[in-house]
């Protein structure tokens, strides 16, 4: 449902005063809408203070019943969140790599992207965190060129960078994205290839000060293929 | 409950507030203790079953949606989510909308008209607030909605409690849809920092 003045259904939806249908359209409309999600969030426990001046006692023959199906009614395991804060030295820090949303949840041990699915390891995982987690550690976010979007986040101490793909054109077989380690001299040196959708860790930063993408024949290049399609600082 | 002293008294009183039920208390339900769900249970049942009963009228219909809604609230305790706000207003969200669901049945199963015309008589707010003991939470409610404007106050509280959607609001009222939906809105905001306010 994409009426012009969708968003002012937000009032109507905390209240549940929307139709069934009008309902599911909404939440469709909110999965995308940030603007609606926060104004949802704002009004609900508003909202639910209106219910609590109804309250009234509860027929005693209820609570055996509710006890009894709790007693064989399995519970849900606990989610994989949105975001999840990582604390770092100076304290907890979210990380949310604007368009790129590098999620990792501690103690899961999974790192997962906003579409919520699996790109690592928990070992590699527990190797993302120690970089991103680092005091020093800076991200620097950008537009591919061709499509999509790159974020890397780099850390001088722990001497390495991670870098997030989202949203870029697959390539065709016999093509891949290949990243690299580029200078001030601007001499670039191998740092592994990508799909369109990564994340990755690169280890060693040296004397590198920019990120480079470009796409290679399948199985890489020794030194990049003009044109580099993005180009990403590393403070 | 005019004097301080009686008022206090009162919302001691009052069953369990919110503070009994601290998020470490939902944790340990999530990990499957029936014990602290059984607290969870006395603190939430007598909300969650007088809002259903508020928005559904029918005793037994009442109940049968309470039971779901309380077992629900053990299924999904590792659902419940500290940082999007307090258990009672995750429990109460769950409630609503499941008595709402049953609203919106009842009325795609039966003759619409008759249904928003049984609705009309049972939804001004003063019925709600003075049909239950009088306590503080309730008060400051009720004279936070008393701050909005008529429009804002009959929109939430036609929808809240009496269960209608927004279109059978303005059609009750004989308001816009558009005015509908933004007095919905606007009210709420207010409703909100005014509750804000209040607990300070």
């Amino acid at each position: 449902m994409q009426t012009p003045d969708v968003h002012a259904l937000t009032g109507a939806y905390v209240l549940d005063a929307l139709s069934v249908d009008e309902k599911t359209g909404f939440e469709v409309h909110l999965d995308g809408c940030h603007a609606c999600t926060t104004d949802v969030a704002e009004l609900t426990e508003a909202v639910a203070r209106l219910g609590t001046v109804a309250a009234r006692p509860v027929p005693a023959r209820l609570k055996a019943r509710v006890l009894a199906e709790v007693a064989r009614t399995r519970q849900l395991p606990p989610p994989i969140p949105d975001v999840v804060e990582i604390r770092s030295r100076r304290g907890r820090v979210v990380l949310a790599a604007a368009a790129a949303a590098l999620t990792l949840v501690a103690g899961a041990g999974i790192a997962v992207d906003q579409h919520h699915e699996v790109v690592a390891t928990r070992q590699a995982n527990a190797d993302l965190m120690t970089v991103l987690a680092q005091p020093d550690a800076r991200t620097t976010h950008g537009e591919v060129a061709g499509g999509g979007e790159a974020t890397v986040v780099a850390s001088r101490r722990a001497d390495a960078v991670v870098v997030v793909l989202r949203g870029l054109p697959d390539l065709p077989n016999g093509r891949t994205y290949e990243l690299w380690l580029m200078n001030a001299r601007s001499k670039a040196r191998p740092a592994g290839l990508m799909s369109a959708d990564q994340t990755r860790l690169v280890r060693g930063l040296g004397d590198s000060v920019k990120v480079g993408l470009t796409v290679e024949p399948a199985g890489g290049a020794v030194s990049p293929t003009p044109p580099i399609i993005a180009a990403l600082d590393v403070a | 409950m005019s004097d301080p002293a009686g008022r206090r008294l009162f919302a001691v009183r009052d069953g369990a507030d919110q503070h009994d039920l601290g998020p470490e208390v939902m944790s340990r339900v999530a990990r499957g203790d029936m014990t602290a769900y059984a607290a969870v249970y006395d603190a939430l049942a007598p909300r969650v079953f007088g809002l259903i009963r508020q928005v559904l009228r029918d005793p037994s219909q009442s109940e049968e949606v309470t039971q779901e809604v309380m077992v629900e609230i053990w299924r999904s305790a590792t659902r419940y989510d500290p940082a999007r706000g307090s258990v009672t207003a995750w429990a109460l969200t769950i409630a609503h909308r499941r008595a709402i669901d049953r609203v919106r049945a009842e009325q795609a199963a039966t003759d619409r008209e008759r249904v928003v015309a049984r609705r009309e008589g049972a939804t001004a707010y003063d019925d709600v607030v003075d049909a239950v003991t009088t306590r503080l939470e309730a008060e400051q409610v009720r004279n936070c909605l008393g701050s909005l404007t008529e429009l804002q106050r009959e929109s939430i509280t036609m929808a809240y409690y009496g269960g209608h959607s927004y279109r059978e609001v303005a059609q009750l009222l004989d308001a816009n849809l558009a005015t509908v939906k933004a007095r919905m809105r606007d009210g709420l905001i207010r409703l909100r920092d005014c509750l804000g306010a209040e607990s300070r």
